[in-house]
């Protein structure tokens, strides 16, 4: 079997799945769930299989409906866009896998089969925008991404997520408005839509120097509000911890990241037209992922509420990404992609994790967690694993990271980077070990045997524990895939 | 910067203008029912921009006649991509809309301050 085609077949069949879901959410929302997990499940299938042929391979581009670039849309599969459409399915399939009976306990019955739908068009969108290559077809899978996840907070209907839901959609609304105005500005000067022709075009025009200020001041804006990065964050916190645990776990785990991926397709190539402007928005992301870290840390510090915590927590982990993509180093690109996928296997396994112990306690607050480890021993080392990755114990992949974005920092000659990590991971120790004792040692419940928590609620939780440890010892094999998807952008 | 230049561009100037105007209205604004004008006013300003992309001064519509020749069409690209960009600001309407009776349902108010102090 050919590979060629695989990179829109995965995205189209996704989609095809989503849209057939809503008949049966209607009628049969028993069926829902079942479905997505089959589709998801091929999607790992086809997304490994891509993998695999793209590794050591050049890049596959595909044309959609036949018509060549410029004037068609142009689908890439280069490895980070098949790491992307791995890490993507993965994830939602554990979710998915722990959504059977988690998602009843907080979501209205007659929804149920809906929320199904949501989470495959939020899924599909993603995947789009993992191997688009074309801006306006970003922008409409961004929009199919931000609606599908605003409803996907408003899911509960609990008065808090409604408001906290509100905000998300005006947020990211004014945040596609900016990308959108900054595509129409790329398409005048330029006359295209396809990301290298585009490039191309600015870089030849006529006051190409400030031209990229003005665009790429308004797509760095966008993308910012968007992924929620200090200061323009303060909706996700209330959207991401008001949400059911499933959507927490794919907003903070995999949806911010997404955005992302546009900055990353677009700045790259601009920057090594060998443009001297973009070296004054380079140190821009820098300055806000710094700031992201920082902030994120300390205002995780006093939350009395575990998802609060997380989501603030998440704030500071897009600083670690930002920062990476700021260097405009291959090291520095090769940390951030790194911890694109550390990042969402650590935020997914802790709201996961958090999911089973505030529902045993029926309460968010931390205190109210006292003692609760020695009752579900399982869930609680898994979160501790998990919180431990992000202080960046050595042997998680959290110190990966760590390490890798300490050198790409070194590299170029800058002692930055390695401070705010190292400051970033004492932070991270300040707010994540207090919960991890009081979990263990506070309180007085008796230890008892087990989690008491059905099979398809704890399993996800091992897969991505073993997940962390892996990616923390780094085979080589796995370091290559990185290198090659940081290599075809920075080469 | 020449007066006479922006005056000539007067469409991309206003599209500028709607633009900011539209997000300032959401960040300013308490009444979510005008946080939403606020977006259209927003998405309508991205539109004109596109839309005076491509239009050409003369320009016939778009429609190809073989027979004649050294005619300048407008470019219908721009028309086709808002289009889609109606439909989305749209869906985004309308879902606004509906989680805004689910809040005036559940907390009796739509002005944002007032929300703002009955969370607390």
């Amino acid at each position: 079997m050919e590979a060629d085609s695989l990179p829109l077949a995965i995205v189209i069949f996704t989609f095809i799945g989503a849209f057939t879901m809503p008949f049966f959410a209607h009628w049969q929302p028993r069926v829902c769930r079942p479905m997505a997990l089959g589709v998801i499940g091929a999607d790992i299938v086809a997304a490994a299989y891509l993998l695999w042929s793209v590794f050591g391979s050049p890049v596959i581009h595909q044309d959609a409906g036949g018509w060549a670039p410029p004037v068609g849309i142009e689908i890439i599969g280069d490895p980070l866009a098949a790491v992307v459409l791995l890490l993507i399915s993965v994830i939602l399939f554990l979710v998915l896998l722990y959504a059977g009976g988690a998602v009843e306990r907080e979501i209205p019955p007659e929804r149920v089969g809906w929320y199904y739908v949501l989470v495959m068009l939020c899924a599909g969108g993603m995947m789009g925008m993992a191997v688009s290559n074309d801006l306006f077809n970003m922008y409409v899978l961004m929009e199919v991404i931000g609606l599908s996840a605003c409803a996907l907070v408003v899911a509960r209907g609990t008065k808090p997520s409604l408001t906290a839901g509100f905000k998300y959609l005006m947020l990211t609304t004014i945040g596609s408005g900016f990308l959108l105005f900054g595509i129409g500005l790329i398409y005048s000067i330029s006359g295209h839509l396809n990301i290298t022709f585009a490039v191309a075009g600015i870089l030849e025009a006529e006051h190409s120097d400030y031209l990229i200020w003005v665009v790429l001041a308004f797509m760095v804006v966008g993308v910012a509000v968007k992924s929620g990065v200090f200061p323009l964050h303060f909706w996700l916190p209330d959207a991401h911890s008001t949400a059911p645990t499933t959507s927490s776990a794919i907003l903070s785990g995999l949806v911010v990241k997404m955005y992302i991926l546009l900055l990353v397709r677009l700045l790259y190539q601009l920057y090594l037209g060998g443009d001297e402007q973009a070296l004054v928005l380079q140190r821009f992301v820098l300055l806000i992922g710094a700031a992201s870290l920082l902030f994120g840390s300390f205002a995780a510090l006093n939350q009395l509420d575990l998802k609060r915590l997380l989501a603030y927590s998440t704030v500071a982990q897009l600083g670690y990404i930002f920062l990476g993509l700021g260097m405009m180093t291959g090291a520095g690109l090769l940390a951030a992609f790194f911890h694109i996928v550390t990042h969402a296997t650590m935020k997914t396994l802790l709201f996961l994790s958090a999911g089973n112990l505030t529902g045993r306690v029926s309460s968010r607050k931390i205190v109210d967690l006292a003692g609760v480890g020695r009752q579900m021993p399982f869930s609680a080392a898994a979160f501790s694993l998990a919180a431990f990755s992000m202080i960046g114990f050595p042997l998680t992949a959290g110190f990966i990271t760590k390490y890798l974005l300490a050198m790409a920092g070194l590299e170029g000659g800058s002692p930055w980077p390695l401070i705010l990590v190292v400051a970033s991971g004492l932070l991270n120790a300040a707010y994540y070990l207090p919960v991890v004792v009081t979990m263990f040692f506070g309180g007085k419940a008796q230890p008892v045997k087990g989690d008491g928590m059905p099979l398809n609620r704890l399993l996800p939780l091992g897969v991505l524990a073993v997940g962390l440890i892996v990616l923390g010892l780094l085979p080589v094999t796995g370091y290559q895939i990185f290198e090659q998807a940081a290599q075809a952008l920075v080469p | 910067m020449d007066a006479g230049l922006l005056l000539a561009n007067y469409p991309y100037v206003f599209a500028a203008f709607l633009f900011s105007l539209g997000w300032l209205i959401i960040l300013t604004q308490s009444n979510l029912i005008k946080k939403v004008i606020g977006i259209n006013i927003m998405e309508s300003g991205v539109f004109l921009l596109f839309l005076a992309e491509g239009n050409i001064k003369g320009a016939r519509p778009p429609l190809v006649d073989p027979d004649l020749t050294g005619v300048v069409y407008a470019n219908p690209l721009p028309s086709a991509l808002i289009l889609t960009g109606i439909v989305v600001a749209f869906s985004i309407t309308a879902l606004a809309l509906s989680i805004i009776i689910k809040i005036y349902q559940s907390y009796g108010t739509i002005y944002a301050h007032r929300l703002l102090r009955s969370l607390e």
